[in-house]
């Protein structure tokens, strides 16, 4: 680790270096281990460290950024001298107003030692331990296991100074029957690797493998659907990244524009952002050192609001909710929750007529935004429910619905929530599970 | 450089490794894009650092640090040593690789005018004239444009005596207009990146691609919904360089038909078992995975294992004859690498990655398949795209799309879609053009992902319009 002290000491070596009327300078060191496994062997074993240095320099309403991956004198000399000659070729940014001021921020537990110095027979370990839980049952086991520390300074000439330490962990797995296409699924993650528990892991995806036995065809159609929280990250990210950020609010993109106070979804569902709940992958501030803020977006059913960064706030004229992003300028969520109901899976399976029963969903995509038409496929634990029972595993199926139209529609909402990533990895949320009474699946696949 | 690099080869081999190699990166890029004509993003990006692979007990080990020196070197180098004997702990048996002749090499890219040469006030004001021709139409709301500059300068070093040094020059834009009307939004876009030069931006003639991107998201707005059905579907060459992509180029990779990929992009329906025998096409299908071609993205000398790059027919007149390959993944069915592994960095492992993987010609023009078509649908521009975890099942939307009826073009059509399974689209492929001027291209994509940590490399695939029959349309409106 870098360190507080030694972080900030960078930081304002490289303000001194600037004559800019505004500089935001951001230090950010990564360390991950990755342990993968396939066939129940490691195949893949890394450790990987980091560290780079973002100048942000303002001329007026003129803005340049450069990047490095050095802390070395000579090249934050380069980086800073780089940034102010992309600012001076720019025109005005007519909406920039300033960067942001100082904010205070609550220090919470983010760094968990025992995370930050796993090593890699531990996670070896572990690895052996979900291979052996499929083995009881013949089975393979794939998958990963990583820990990460990452630490965030930032600095900037209006007095902001923030800095944080972050670990987490993340142990995911795929079970495969050798002797047909029976596939089963189930993650951990948490800041905590003490809070991550490989046998359960194993053991979840061993069983879910063991019902996917001799899968069959279903007509594809409208079905009611019990969607655990692996398969409703997936939905919600599309709402994330197509809708809850201002600046798709402010061009008109959002399926939230013009729609803000009016009910979009299902009274029963409500959505916020909220980076100090402990039970999320916390973080207090954001890239611009702005104090991370608690933000409503879909309350009851009605779009609340969005999430801003100190650019679309000025322009909105409010202050920023700490939505930074390093790369998508506007602001996005980081830390969704959904509201949890007083239902269980099993409740919900009990309670569908005619239904399918999805662990995750694949390579989703979105054909239309304004609608969030979402299509993917379902994997590794489908299956059919008829008359309160799931009555066998079926092939994997092409979901292709409105993500707005299915959350308009949830009939019932599990009282446990589960700290997820979505497949595409661009959000971590705290998610219950679902049952919908509508969603149109239009393709099968033969496995 | 080479000298520094082989102290953590001595120090990998000291503390017990069976096999050492080592890459040091440094990579530039000047990504710059522009919105309305305003900057949206104006960066130099500096990114260097190395990193060490071992073999130790038969187990991978791999570790990497953005600070070069002697002692860093040593301690990934041990680090990686630690990591390959845990990796063997849990390792059903010792993993092998094919054999390699040691090469002294330096390869580089063939660049007219180097991109990082142009100021970056003349890149600028490129883009700002791209956007100009781009809002030219009243409707255009957003009109948005970007130019990559990437200059990628890497060693590789190994314990089996290879020494490499590779220049990469990567250059390519990226224009689309959004139009708003009619209670409507409509993009059209443009994209294509080569190993080459800012020559390859230049011959593109952007302004007028433009100025017709803008006319063509402006009349979507007033087109007419992609009907549903089944028909017969003629794919541009961009829509179609994309479906080689998903679903021809990502199921040939050895390592993810062994499972690697398992639980986060999948596995493949290519099986060992159907090397040879399986049909994957009509015989008007033939695919080839080419390394070697001048200005693709998949174009190198030396992969990230030091293989020299190859030429591999991949389907043959629609049978299936090859994989990509590593140097563990090859020796399974008994050959040996085609040099196919590349990493998107030097804190990444190698993972077997597309090269220039592409669709021969055919015998045919655009226009005689036109002509041919008594009902169909042409569909170009890549809008959307979802495969299952074996990449059978599949669902593309495109930007735009015409209606075919009795050998014409009869109507613009909007938000088009198209469904089926790998194994019936490809047999249903019956005409292949080509033999028109221009109509097969080399398509750069610079965003495949994959692998854990995700890693992004960057590819090509070739291709001319081509007709499929009896393919599901208009599905998911």
């Amino acid at each position: 680790m870098i360190g507080q002290d030694r972080s900030l000491e960078v930081l304002e070596s490289v303000l001194k270096l600037t004559s800019a009327d505004q500089a935001e300078v951001r230090l950010q060191r990564e360390n991950l281990n990755m342990t993968r496994f396939a066939n129940s062997s490691i195949h893949q074993n890394l450790a990987k460290e980091n560290t780079t240095v973002s100048v942000r320099l303002v001329f007026g309403k003129k803005i340049g950024t450069a990047t490095v991956n050095s802390v070395n004198p000579d090249d934050l000399k380069v980086v800073v001298e780089t940034a102010e000659r992309f600012a001076r070729l720019q025109e005005d940014d007519p909406d920039f107003v300033t960067l942001s001021g100082p904010s205070a921020y609550i220090c919470i537990p983010t760094y968990y030692a025992e995370t930050g110095e796993c090593t890699p027979d531990f996670r070896a370990a572990a690895v052996d331990r979900i291979a052996r839980c499929a083995a009881k049952s013949s089975y393979k086991a794939f998958g990963a296991y990583s820990t990460e520390t990452s630490e965030l300074a930032v600095a900037n000439s209006l007095g902001v100074r923030a800095y944080n330490v972050s670990t987490s962990a993340y142990l995911r797995t795929v079970i495969m029957s050798s002797t047909d296409t029976a596939t089963g699924y189930a993650d951990q993650l948490g800041r905590n690797i003490a809070e991550i528990n490989p046998q359960a892991v194993g053991e979840e995806a061993v069983a879910r493998c063991s019902l996917s036995h001799g899968a069959r065809d279903l007509p594809t159609g409208e079905y009611e659907v019990v969607l655990t929280p692996y398969a409703v990250s997936d939905m919600v990210r599309f709402l994330g990244y197509l809708g809850f950020s201002a600046m798709s609010l402010q061009e008109g993109r959002s399926f939230m524009a013009g729609k803000l106070g009016q009910q979009i979804i299902g009274s029963n569902i409500s959505i916020w952002d909220d980076a100090m709940d402990p039970h999320t992958l916390n973080m207090p501030f954001d890239i611009e050192g702005a104090a991370k803020r608690r933000v409503r977006l879909i309350e009851n059913g009605i779009a609340t609001g969005a999430v801003y960064d100190s650019y679309t706030a000025h322009k909105g004229g409010i202050t920023t909710t700490g939505h930074s992003h390093p790369r998508i300028r506007g602001g996005m969520p980081t830390n969704m929750v959904m509201a949890p109901g007083d239902s269980s899976l099993e409740e919900m399976i009990q309670n569908t007529k005619r239904g399918i029963y999805i662990t995750r969903f694949h390579y989703t995509h979105c054909p239309e935004p304004v609608q969030v038409i979402m299509t993917g496929t379902t994997r590794d634990g489908t299956y059919y429910i008829e008359d309160g029972e799931i009555k066998y595993p079926v092939k994997n199926l092409r979901l292709t619905d409105s993500v707005l139209r299915v959350f308009s529609h949830v009939s019932l909402i599990s009282r446990e929530q589960k700290l997820q990533r979505d497949w595409w990895n661009t959000f971590t949320s705290l998610l219950p599970a679902l049952k919908a009474e509508k969603c149109n699946f239009t393709g099968v696949t033969t496995f | 450089m080479k000298d520094i690099l082989q102290v953590a080869i001595k120090e990998a081999k000291r503390l017990g490794a069976e096999y050492a190699d080592v890459r040091y990166m440094d990579r530039k890029s000047e990504p710059l894009a522009t919105k309305n004509g305003a900057v949206q993003s104006m960066a130099s990006i500096q990114d260097k650092g190395f990193g060490v692979r071992v073999v130790a007990k038969g187990g991978w080990g791999f570790s990497s640090s953005n600070v070069l020196s002697e002692a860093e070197l040593k301690r990934c180098a041990a680090e990686a040593v630690v990591i390959a004997k845990a990796s063997a702990k849990v390792q059903a048996q010792p993993l092998t690789l094919s054999s390699l002749k040691a090469v002294q090499d330096v390869y580089h890219t063939k660049v007219k005018i180097d991109p990082f040469d142009i100021p970056m006030d003349e890149r600028l004001d490129f883009l700002r004239a791209i956007d100009k021709e781009l809002k030219s139409e009243p409707d255009i709301r957003v009109a948005q444009s970007s130019l990559m500059a990437l200059k990628e300068h890497k060693w590789f070093v190994s314990s089996e005596g290879s020494c490499i040094e590779q220049e990469i020059v990567e250059t390519g834009v990226s224009i689309s207009a959004t139009a708003a009307g009619k209670g409507d939004v409509q993009r059209r876009s443009f994209s294509d990146y080569a190993a080459a030069g800012f020559e390859y931006v230049e011959s593109m003639n952007l302004k007028d691609l433009a100025s017709g991107l803008a006319k063509e998201a402006v009349a979507l707005l007033s087109a007419d919904t992609c009907p549903q059905g089944e028909t017969s579907l003629i794919l541009g060459s961009s829509q179609l360089a994309l479906q080689i992509h998903e679903s021809c180029g990502h199921p040939i990779e050895l390592d993810r038909v062994y499972g690697s990929e398992a639980s986060f992009a999948g596995t493949s329906f290519l099986t060992p078992d159907m090397l040879g025998k399986y049909q994957y096409g009509s015989s008007d299908v033939t695919i080839i995975a080419d390394a070697t071609i001048p200005g693709g993205l998949g174009t190198f000398g030396y992969d990230d294992e030091g293989v020299p790059a190859q030429r591999t027919t991949i389907v043959d007149k629609g049978l299936f004859t090859n994989y990509l390959t590593s140097r563990e993944t090859a020796p399974t069915l008994g050959q040996v690498s085609n040099g196919t592994m590349r990493a998107d960095s030097w804190s990444n492992i190698p993972l077997v990655r597309m090269v220039n993987i592409s669709l021969d010609s055919g015998d045919w023009t655009l226009d005689e398949i036109i002509r041919d078509t008594k009902d169909g649908i042409f569909m170009e521009s890549p809008k959307s795209w979802s495969l299952d975890d074996k990449r059978l099942n599949f669902h593309f939307s495109t930007e735009y799309a015409y209606e075919i009826k009795d050998g014409a073009i009869t109507r613009l059509l909007k938000n088009p879609a198209y469904t089926d399974m790998t194994t019936h689209f490809w047999n249903a492929c019956d005409a292949v053009s080509g033999k028109g001027v221009g109509e097969w291209h080399l398509w750069g994509m610079p965003s495949c992902a994959k692998g854990e940590p995700v890693q992004i490399a960057h590819v090509a695939h070739g291709a001319a319009p081509a007709r499929f029959r009896n393919i599901k349309v208009g599905v998911g409106q």
